[in-house]
């Protein structure tokens, strides 16, 4: 059970492959079964919450995606929501779409099962940023 | 807000919190309030005993 960065995105920045401004950046939302493990490199749709209850595979793209520069540099983006929604989820993995490969970037643990019913699933991005590099 | 963390295997852990609140339609809503992501990790120190202290981060 863990939050953290995978590794895959480190080396992503160091050989310019990602572009967190530029690139469709999306965020899905995975089960129980579900571990965070920094060596793995792709997005994959094992654990992954089914097309099901207002949630599709692949997860929801970030919006208004935004890198601002300072001594703690920070990757910041609107709130995410998934509206009309009944589903469980335990993890949400945050990827890259537009790098050819799927590659990974960072993974939220909930914490345990969180629950919505016919309601607004929301991921608040926290104010520091969802990424910071200092 | 605070968030919680431990160590496990010796990685620190940062959990998500969340909050819950019945909608009009007799269901209800979701927020999950995220931690900011550090991609240098230094909120590890080793103490004098040589151990590591867990620092709270704070958003």
């Amino acid at each position: 059970m863990a939050s953290g960065i995978y590794n895959r995105f480190k080396a992503n920045l160091m050989n310019k492959v990602v572009d967190l401004e530029a690139d469709t950046i999306n965020v899905a939302l995975y089960d129980n079964t579900h571990v965070f493990t920094a060596t793995d490199n792709t997005y994959v749709t094992t654990n992954e919450l089914a097309t099901a209850g207002g949630y599709t595979q692949g997860g929801a793209a970030l919006a208004n995606k935004a890198v601002t520069q300072a001594a703690t540099t920070k990757f910041d983006a609107d709130d995410t929501a998934w509206t009309n929604a009944t589903f469980t989820a335990y993890h949400a993995v945050i990827w890259d779409d537009t790098v050819a490969t799927d590659d990974l970037i960072a993974n939220i643990d909930f914490g345990g099962a969180q629950s919505v019913s016919s309601g607004t699933f929301t991921i608040q991005w926290n104010a520091s940023g969802i990424i910071t590099l200092a | 807000m605070q968030y919680k963390a431990k160590i496990v295997n010796g990685l620190p852990v940062i959990l998500a919190e969340a909050l819950r609140t019945k909608n009009k339609n007799g269901g209800y809503d979701i927020t999950i309030q995220a931690p900011s992501l550090q991609l240098i990790n230094d909120f590890i120190e080793r103490n004098k005993n040589g151990k590591r202290d867990l620092q709270q981060i704070q958003s």
